[in-house]
């Protein structure tokens, strides 16, 4: 699944381990999360849809 | 920027994503190398002091000084606070990263040990009550370990553990019914409990070590 957090991140001027600190997860788990290693679970990807403010699927699209 | 260009971007996983693949491997390979050589001088100083050193003697040791220096390293890396990231950036870890890494690598340490210490408890001149009442105490201290780490991790790091888990069970459970199966039709010898156990954990450490990699997470 391919997903705009590495580009919402950016916008925002955080490092991954601020976004990690925000989510309550790893930095690896951001990591893993933008380069598609791992697709979230859904309370993670709401956590994520809130803090950005958006709907989960304006963050991730499952389209290949 | 469209939404595809937007998620063509954040979906960049880098340009030679086999490099940092060889250099984990390398890492392992290392590692591996070091517990190999550990394992054999130990056997090599049991037979020195003529105690019979098996196949299976030979894979605890090496597996168990493989444990032992990996969890090391990850101390050593707790304590330096820095990671070294496959794409050679260092990467400063965080107080709670620092805590979740240094319990990791007590847990490995642990289980080194413990395969050792079964193993090499003759040398040492243990008695059987005295050197199992050891293991058990030493299982007791990282099962409490296991709980708390697992208590402290994300989802991705309970993810992994889950999917070697699984892994390991439906590959295993396999074996093990054929093995057994040709055991009772007497064409292969019967294995001990301790074998059995020393490839399960083999096993689990591969895949474990494996699924952390492709899951992103030595990076």
């Amino acid at each position: 699944m391919k997903n705009r957090l590495k580009v919402l991140r950016a916008e925002r001027n955080w490092s991954q381990a601020d976004l990690a600190e925000r989510l309550e997860v790893s930095r690896q788990s951001i990591n893993a999360l933008e380069t598609g290693k791992y697709d979230p679970s859904l309370p993670l990807a709401f956590r994520i849809a809130r803090l950005f403010e958006l709907k989960i699927e304006d963050i991730f699209d499952d389209e290949v | 920027m469209t939404k595809s260009e937007l998620n063509e971007d954040a979906s960049v996983t880098g340009s030679r994503p086999w490099k940092g693949w060889v250099l984990k491997f390398g890492v392992l390979g290392v590692i591996a190398v070091f517990g190999g050589l550990g394992g054999y001088g130990l056997a090599r100083y049991a037979k020195n002091l003529q105690i019979e050193v098996s196949l299976q003697s030979l894979v605890a040791y090496c597996l168990g000084f493989g444990l032992a220096i990996m969890g090391i390293v990850i101390v050593v890396t707790a304590l330096n606070g820095t990671m070294a990231l496959s794409a050679g950036e260092a990467y400063k870890l965080s107080r709670k990263e620092r805590h979740a890494f240094a319990l990791q690598g007590a847990i490995l340490m642990l289980a080194g040990v413990m395969l050792s210490l079964v193993e090499g408890g003759r040398l040492v001149g243990l008695a059987g009550g005295v050197g199992f009442g050891l293991v058990v105490a030493l299982m007791a201290f990282q099962t409490a370990l296991n709980v708390w780490v697992w208590k402290a991790s994300d989802e991705l790091i309970r993810r992994v553990s889950i999917e070697a888990a699984a892994f390991c069970f439906w590959l295993l459970q396999g074996c093990l019914f054929l093995y057994a199966a040709a055991e009772q039709f007497a064409l292969v010898p019967t294995v001990s409990a301790w074998t059995l156990t020393l490839v399960l954990m083999g096993v689990y450490l591969i895949s474990s070590t494996v699924i952390a990699i492709r899951r992103g997470l030595s990076q």
